[in-house]
């Protein structure tokens, strides 16, 4: 993407206008009450924009565009089933059972509910989760923002035969390098003119001359045979390139760095304020590509007819639910049974860093009405985030790296100044993804751990500082841990691992808790670790047996709904076996109990 | 030492192996199960989904449902809004 003067000044003025708004939210900041839950003076509009603009990573930005071009509008369903309905019941039910009891996590409610065990077990599994998953966040950001900016240092390939540029490029590090291609010596000195390589691989039998390395003018060079590459053949020639003029570690310092310090300054009221900004910024940058992209299509009807004429390749992109034995990645048993009814229940109820607004809400009618506002926001997401994938198939049908999908229709439709309000929303997504991490994280450790195991009477202003603290802690971790995330692929599938294997525990400890008086601590705690490591047992054998235990790679949603119902059996059945939590202690935590 | 690395990786796969046979025979039953029923009772349940939580909003007495917002005073009712937030998603699983 090659963004203009005009771009980059809306671009820099959003990240300066970003930082002074968070800062001048910040001044106001007296007590810790305030830092984690914005003095509880949070209107429903703003947690409800928070809401929806905390779930849409950077990742997701680009990424859910990048499988709609690939998988059509079947994406929709998460956020219409996956959101909306969620929702709904936990406006209704769950978020008023939180709200009333004043906590500031979930792990405290859980410890109100239930007994220390289970909120100090549920405090570790989340404390530990969410600075770890910052980094990725955080390094994944950085990959995307190099991708759009066309920063990454390039790697030209000379070579006529195709197949042959496709081994060389995977066996080097595809995330951190653009290769760029060309089929004739001529060819390839315009392009180490226009592009700056930093290294260039050359197929000897492209031409004799191809042995003349000044004809590169200094840049380095490596000749090489097809029976030559294998993976370690790319990493070993990459030490000899030259270093890149921007490295992707400069990219994650800045935003660690304009994240960290509105985060630190205004705590869960600039998290909330600034989303709110990067709500509008987002969904208007989104919906410009919508329109813009239909209308230069010529219309509705003529970008369905367009999309329905690729036959077999999209004959289900305009479906909403797929066969079981789908070649996509989201077939409606999955999407209905594991997003449906587990993860997304467990994300928009379990989750710290999502529910934490609501709990800042002013009253009760706002922390409710927040939830619901969301999940009429979220009716929209979909046609700003994934139509606009199916548009740039469209546009271009062979655009090679699906990720690249936005980016190209953005170059291809959008007019200068148009692209910078893009770019901001785009910085918008990454930023309101890592602000509610970095914030949830703090004061889990502060609340749940620190006050609870090693100063319970301090006073308000104290934890305040200990939360700026930790905030200062976590960003830090989030830059050391992004910045040697280089086996990104493996760490992101790490991250979602992990989630998977206490997303579904929790939620059942929850939903029991809430609605069933006789669920019992003990019967919570056994729930909880026997659902964590049912889920670490399902993980290991999949990856050990010899035929793997699921049908799919990555069988996060299976994971978390078998965890899930095993972890409800056993609450169940310990619980039956338990003493019953007193009367007194139930009231006002479980559903119609006061 | 590579002896006793090479025991436990055979004895860590029979394990698994063990394991994942007998999750396997549920598991595949039910992939059959699933994989049986027609894509539009799929759709079906989608939507009867949406239509349940929209008759339990429906349900919900008006303690719940209507709030006093504490800033203007005014009573709120949220169950227009949740109706019709579920009702648009009815609708697009009706179009898609």
């Amino acid at each position: 993407m090659v963004l203009g003067p005009i771009d980059y000044t809306i671009i820099i003025i959003y990240l300066v206008g970003t930082v002074v708004f968070g800062a001048y939210i910040g001044r106001k900041i007296k007590s810790g009450k305030d830092y984690f839950l914005a003095g509880r003076s949070l209107p429903w509009w703003a947690i409800g924009m928070s809401l929806v603009v905390s779930d849409i990573g950077a990742i997701d930005m680009v990424g859910i565009a990048g499988s709609a071009y690939l998988y059509g509008i079947v994406l929709g369903n998460y956020d219409w089933l996956g959101s909306v309905p969620v929702m709904i019941i936990a406006a209704f039910l769950f978020i008023p059972m939180f709200w009333k009891k004043k906590v500031s996590t979930i792990p405290e409610w859980l410890g109100a509910r239930y007994n220390s065990s289970v909120q100090t077990t549920s405090a570790l599994i989340w404390g530990i989760y969410m600075p770890i998953n910052l980094g990725i966040i955080l390094y994944a950001s950085a990959v995307m923002l190099n991708v759009l900016l066309d920063l990454n240092p390039k790697v030209l390939i000379l070579s006529d035969d195709k197949a042959v540029v496709e081994k060389v490029a995977h066996s080097t590090d595809k995330k951190k390098y653009d290769f760029i291609y060309a089929s004739s010596i001529d060819k390839g000195i315009q392009l180490s003119k226009d592009r700056n390589p930093i290294i260039i691989f050359i197929d000897k039998n492209l031409s004799a001359e191809s042995n003349n390395r000044n004809i590169f003018s200094g840049i380095p060079f490596v000749s090489f045979t097809e029976n030559e590459i294998s993976s370690s053949w790319g990493e070993m020639n990459m030490n000899r390139a030259r270093e890149p003029d921007w490295d992707i570690f400069y990219s994650i310092l800045i935003m660690g760095i304009v994240i960290g310090v509105y985060t630190f300054l205004g705590g869960l009221r600039a998290v909330v304020y600034t989303d709110v900004i990067q709500c509008v910024v987002m969904l208007g940058g989104s919906l410009f590509v919508l329109f813009f992209g239909i209308i230069k299509l010529g219309g509705v009807s003529e970008f369905v007819n367009i999309i329905t004429s690729m036959g077999e390749r999209t004959k289900d992109h305009f479906s909403l639910v797929l066969p079981v034995d789908t070649k996509t990645p989201h077939p409606w048993s999955g999407i209905l049974f594991g997003l449906g009814f587990v993860l997304a229940n467990a994300y928009w109820i379990g989750n710290q860093s999502i529910v934490q607004r609501a709990l800042g809400a002013r009253s009760m009618a706002d922390a409710k009405a927040s939830y619901i506002f969301g999940a009429l926001l979220k009716i929209l997401i979909p046609f700003a985030m994934v139509v606009p994938g199916i548009i740039a198939l469209a546009y271009n049908p062979n655009i090679a790296d699906a990720d690249k999908a936005m980016a190209t229709l953005i170059k291809e439709i959008m007019p200068t100044g148009l692209i910078g309000i893009f770019f901001a929303a785009f910085l918008a997504g990454l930023m309101s993804s890592v602000d509610s991490f970095l914030n949830s994280a703090a004061t889990v450790w502060t609340t749940d751990i620190y006050k609870k195991y090693f100063r319970p009477k301090g006073d308000d202003a104290h934890y305040l500082v200990v939360g700026r603290v930790f905030t200062i802690i976590f960003i830090l971790v989030a830059i050391y841990v992004a910045q040697f995330a280089t086996g990104f692929e493996s760490l992101y599938d790490l991250a979602q691992t992990l989630l998977s294997f206490f997303q579904g525990p929790s939620l059942a400890i929850i939903i029991l808790g809430v609605l069933w008086k006789r669920a019992t601590g003990t019967g919570a705690l056994v729930g909880l670790i026997g659902g964590v490591s049912f889920s670490a047992l399902l993980m290991w054998v999949h990856s050990n047996a010899t035929i793997p235990l699921f049908q799919v790679s990555e069988p996060f949603l299976y994971v978390a709904l078998w965890s899930f119902i095993l972890s409800i059996m056993l609450t169940v059945i310990v619980s039956l076996y338990t003493k019953q939590e007193p009367e007194e202690k139930l009231r006002g935590m479980v559903y119609r109990y006061d | 030492m590579i002896d006793i690395l090479t025991i436990i990786l055979s004895v860590s796969v029979s394990i698994a192996d063990t394991i994942s046979n007998l999750f396997r025979i549920p598991g595949q039953l039910m992939r059959e199960i699933l994989l049986s029923i027609d894509l539009h009772i799929a759709k079906s349940l989608f939507i009867i989904y949406f239509l349940s939580i929209t008759y339990w909003v429906y349900k919900l007495p008006k303690s719940e449902v209507i709030l006093n917002d504490k800033n203007s005073g005014k009573d709120i009712n949220l169950r227009p809004f949740a109706i019709s937030a579920m009702v648009l998603i009815v609708i697009i699983y009706l179009i898609f």
